[in-house]
């Protein structure tokens, strides 16, 4: 477990990291849930399937998108820096590639939730 | 096989990545009632009757469920004290439960108006 801690990263991070990457992907699994039953309703036709799509325009369900996207964003970027330590990322550079990572997560939210805010939000 | 499963996680991760930043683009990018928000069946619709569309959305759905699943099983067996036995269980609802996923989600794509 010790090697496997320093393996990742710091004392924390690699446990706080596998920890946030666990709920995210639970969560991610919920939100696939939601997404089926939503794409489903094209079956049922027109009328039932923009029905299905009103629910989700409401100003709440825009900001857990906003959510979302962060929920993604840290699941995908956590899980790429754990595939490149795996592929044998040296040990000095793994905290640059954390805070890389974190950095590039911040700045692609950022640039998604800002217009997304704007567009979706506040436009109701 | 621990390993096996261990290195197709990475693998489907970095695939869904991909597939995610296609999906991304496609449907919040491309059109302009889409990008807007107007997600409404009739502009779905043309793509997804599209075959090749097709393949594609219940490609990333099969790979989104085999890591999904698969992350699944490791939370579950963490935090769990089962055995050999009982890991068995867990794989077998699990699979289950991926197959039933697949199925309802192949099944939206089916006989489309």
């Amino acid at each position: 477990m010790k090697d496997v801690i320093r393996k990742y990263g710091g004392p924390f991070s690699g446990m706080v990291a596998q920890l946030v990457q666990r709920i995210t992907g639970l969560l991610l699994l919920v939100y696939l849930f939601l997404h089926v039953r939503t794409v489903y309703a094209l079956r049922e036709g027109p009328e039932a399937f923009d029905r299905a799509v009103a629910t989700f325009s409401s100003p709440l369900f825009k900001l857990l998108e906003i959510a979302l996207l962060g929920v993604v964003i840290l699941h995908a970027l956590n899980g790429l820096r754990i595939t490149l330590i795996d592929l044998g990322a040296k040990h000095a550079s793994q905290r640059r590639l954390f805070v890389w990572s974190l950095g590039a997560g911040a700045l692609i939210f950022l640039a998604g939730a800002i217009p997304l805010f704007f567009s979706s939000v506040l436009r109701r | 096989m621990a390993a096996i499963i261990w290195y197709l996680q990475r693998i489907t991760g970095a695939l869904l990545v991909l597939l995610l930043i296609a999906h991304f683009f496609v449907e919040h990018f491309i059109s302009e009632n889409l990008r807007r928000g107007d997600l409404t069946y009739a502009a779905i619709r043309a793509r997804i009757t599209n075959p090749v569309w097709q393949a594609i959305d219940i490609a990333f759905l099969l790979i989104a469920l085999l890591h999904g699943l698969s992350g699944t099983r490791n939370v579950v067996m963490d935090y769990s004290r089962v055995g050999r036995r009982g890991a068995r269980v867990v794989t077998a609802v699990l699979c289950a439960v991926g197959a039933l996923w697949a199925w309802w989600g192949v099944a939206a794509f089916a006989n489309l108006r």
